[in-house]
């Protein structure tokens, strides 16, 4: 394995941790966030 | 604003809930099932929606939701901000919607195949040219992408700000990496060469890419469209003026101009403009377009007639009732859009699959890329990426978004043309599960209408005529439905029933009288006894013709028997037909009737039913619905929609048969619009051949994309040395679409009448 080969494998898990993070647990946090928001209106309303 | 909020069901539900209101939104620029989802998730996020439903085919939102809390405005707003077109619903008649919805198919069809048309042509031109002129072939992808693509990268980055992804994402970034990578190697081809790298470049295949996809999203509007022009055809059924009577004239004015109670007259071979009720003349009118009925019916004074049917010979005037959305016509045209717009469960598999798919595959392209770079010595970021962006587009979950959609849009489309309304993907999924079809007796399997059948005298002075005549003016005050018959014979047979003095009712049993001074009873063997009437005389024939399940009326005169008057409900024609073509199709029938065992015996034996359930009352029949559900079986029930309603709504599949004019279409599942029993069959054959078309696509859909990401990726190139240009992955794509809308549009050869 040459230097480059390590550092496009080490890129690539890092991409792939992100792109999971930003689709899956990010994009939920944010879905939670909303409803939160909604359902504090809902009682102030 | 609220014209179209078409429901508001004011559903106060038990726990005081607060009223509800839907609302149907259309929404542009969804093209996949991911696309869909991602509206969908946003609306239910919504403060204040209950429920929604979008659908992809018709373009619409469905939304449910509480006004106090929701408006049409925000919705349009929270759609908006997920990088879709949504506008609030203008308030149109359903035939002006048609149009509007048959002009932007036809309109986006155009454009798609204008610029998949143009892109191909370039992308063939990028190809000759390919290593030649390099920096010409740049400017040309740039203005590709910005013209025929720029749609994919708007959405794919409104998609990205949402944390969601979908086809145009896997589209953009496989075409965009592809871009960027080509004009490295455009402006710093020494970089490449001074790493032992060909400094390769991929124009022609972001354009094919580009192209590919236009034409498979070409052939989807063009399939969309067509779909949409059978009930454009409904639509513009309805004539666009009517002949009406005014102050003794004749005058035509446009359709919106007439009012109820307006009279309209109609000369041969004329399209009906609305409905209404004959008031003078009669012919025979061909409802075929809206029933399936291919003869010509007789239709006279009295009669109802609906708009948009075609009068054949005869000429007749006839006062206009409804109009305008509560035309039939209107809403069989709405009934069909709301079907074509509802989604099976089958579909939520494909949903779910979809919402999960795009960022595991933006990750097995980036593992792809990985592998390829570590496991190949020469020009391993060439390769890599090349296997990278073939991933990417040969993933496009296009397919699976028109496995279901496709389907239903096409059978239902197909019952309408049969004469039987489908209401959308559930019903349609019930009914190619059923195995048990419970039959209502009077008016479902019979006319529903007592006719007399036999009259016999027994009293050498008098005739059959004379016997008639007498229960006549005796039952002609009485409510009975018999009466009701027996009076209609004699009517038919042109005798003037003299008046009854003296008339007395026996509810149960039968009505006396005196009738020109003769002391007259009609009724059951009961009355007959109760008078001292000898009945010996007539009991062979009433043996036999109460084997023969038909219910008698006796009628003594003056104290002695005179005669027996037989009424029975004449089976329906196509009812012995119906009744073996649902049993080919392995369905258990059973006959369900408030009706006498003799009477339900005789009609089962003459239709070839076996199962026989007699004496039960609506409440029973809820309960033997019930009893066969709880032996594990799936139930439809058909009846003639009123006193079987709680029957109907009990049962798996609800069918209502029924003229298509008077018949709550709303209470039921499938509507048979034709009063023939044989649309059972008919529905349940289609439905299972649906529910077939659907899991084939499906299935193809998802074997692609397991299949083409692994060949994709490179797997084979080990063993066989097969590798996938990012070109043929995109046409590859464009092809699994293309095969499941073929697959779909099958079904609109397929005959159930075969059955």
């Amino acid at each position: 394995m040459h230097a480059d080969d390590i550092v496009v494998v080490i890129a690539a898990v890092a991409a792939i941790a992100w792109v999971n993070w930003y689709f899956f647990i990010a994009a939920d946090r944010q879905a939670d966030g909303r409803e939160s928001e909604h359902r504090d209106g809902a009682t102030r309303s | 604003m609220d014209a179209r909020v078409s429901t508001v069901t004011a559903r106060l539900a038990a726990d005081g809930a607060a009223p509800v209101v839907r609302i149907d939104i259309p929404v542009s620029g969804m093209t996949c099932a991911a696309c869909q989802a991602r509206v969908q998730r946003t609306l239910v996020r919504q403060p204040g929606v209950r429920d929604a439903a979008v659908n992809l085919m018709t373009r619409t939102a469905s939304i449910t939701y509480d006004p106090a809390e929701a408006s049409p405005e925000a919705l349009v707003h929270a759609i908006r901000s997920t990088g879709y077109g949504a506008d609030l619903p203008l308030d149109r008649s359903i035939l002006e919607e048609q149009e509007a919805a048959d002009r932007a198919y036809a309109e986006e069809y155009r454009a798609l195949a204008r610029k998949a048309g143009v892109t191909l042509l370039a992308g063939f031109v990028a190809m000759i040219v390919a290593r030649t002129l390099s920096f010409a072939l740049l400017a040309t992808t740039v203005a590709i992408m910005v013209w025929s693509g720029r749609s994919f990268y708007v959405r794919a980055w409104a998609a990205f700000r949402h944390h969601a992804a979908d086809m145009n994402t896997l589209i953009a970034v496989g075409t965009g990496a592809a871009f960027l990578f080509s004009v490295a190697a455009t402006v710093a081809p020494s970089f490449f060469v001074a790493r032992g790298v060909a400094a390769d470049t991929y124009y022609e295949a972001v354009i094919f890419i580009i192209a590919l996809v236009l034409v498979g999203s070409a052939l989807e509007a063009r399939a969309k469209r067509q779909t949409a022009a059978a009930l454009g055809k409904l639509a513009n059924l309805q004539p666009k003026t009517a002949r009406l009577e005014r102050a003794g004239d004749e005058v035509d004015v446009p359709i919106d101009d007439v009012r109820r109670g307006d009279v309209v007259s109609v000369r041969p071979g004329e399209r009906l403009p609305v409905d209404g009720e004959i008031v003078a003349g009669s012919s025979a009118v061909d409802e075929s377009m809206l029933t399936g009925e291919s003869l010509p019916v007789l239709r006279a004074v009295g009669d109802r007639v609906i708009g948009g049917t075609i009068n054949t010979t005869g000429a007749f005037r006839y006062r206009a009732t409804t109009l305008g959305a509560e035309s039939v016509l209107a809403r069989i045209v709405r009934l069909m859009r709301e079907a074509q717009g509802t989604r099976a469960p089958v579909q939520r598999l494909a949903d779910r699959v979809s919402a999960v798919f795009v960022p595991v595959v933006i990750s097995l392209a980036i593992a792809t890329f990985a592998i390829w770079y570590v496991a190949v010595d020469t020009a391993p970021a060439v390769r890599a990426f090349a296997a990278a962006v073939a991933v990417l587009v040969i993933a496009c979950p296009c397919a699976m978004g028109l496995a279901v959609p496709t389907a239903v849009m096409v059978a239902t489309g197909k019952g309408a043309e049969l004469g039987v309304l489908i209401k959308g993907g559930e019903a349609l999924q019930r009914a190619g599960s059923l195995d048990t079809v419970v039959l209502d007796k009077t008016g479902t399997v019979t006319e529903g209408r007592p006719t007399v059948t036999d009259v016999v005298s027994y009293d050498p002075h008098r005739t059959d005529v004379e016997v008639l005549q007498l229960a006549g003016a005796v039952e002609r005050r009485s409510e009975h439905p018999l009466a009701a018959a027996i009076v209609a014979s004699a009517a038919e047979r042109g005798l003037t029933l003299g008046a009854a003095q003296a008339f007395e009712s026996y509810p149960g049993r039968g009505a006396t009288g005196v009738v020109n001074g003769v002391a007259v009873a009609a009724g059951n063997l009961r009355l007959l006894a109760e008078w001292a009437v000898d009945t010996s005389a007539a009991s062979a024939d009433v043996e036999r013709l109460a084997a023969e399940g038909k219910t008698l009326v006796l009628v003594a005169a003056d104290g002695r028997l005179a005669g027996l008057v037989a009424i029975a409900d004449p089976i329906k024609a196509g009812s012995r037909d119906a009744v073996s073509a649902l049993r080919r199709l392995g369905l258990d029938v059973v006959l369900l009737t408030g009706d006498s065992e003799p009477v339900a015996r005789s009609v089962a034996r003459a239709v070839g039913i076996e199962r026989v359930v007699a004496g039960v009352l609506p409440e029973g029949k809820v309960a033997e619905v019930r009893r066969l559900q709880e032996q594990g079986r799936v139930v439809a029930m058909v009846g003639d929609g009123v006193n079987d309603a709680p029957a109907l709504a009990q049962a798996d599949l609800g069918i209502a048969i029924g003229s298509g004019t008077d018949v709550a279409i709303e209470a039921s599942d499938v509507t048979l619009m034709r009063g023939d029993l044989r649309g059972v069959a008919q529905a349940a054959a289609l439905s299972r051949r649906t529910m077939r078309t659907m899991k084939q696509n499906l299935f193809w859909a998802f074997v692609y994309n397991v299949v083409g990401i692994p060949v994709a990726a490179g797997a084979l190139y080990p063993v066989a040395g097969i590798l996938l240009s990012p070109i043929l992955a995109s046409a590859a794509m464009a092809l699994s679409s293309v095969s499941v809308l073929s697959n779909s549009l099958r079904l609109r050869r397929y005959d159930p009448r075969a059955v």
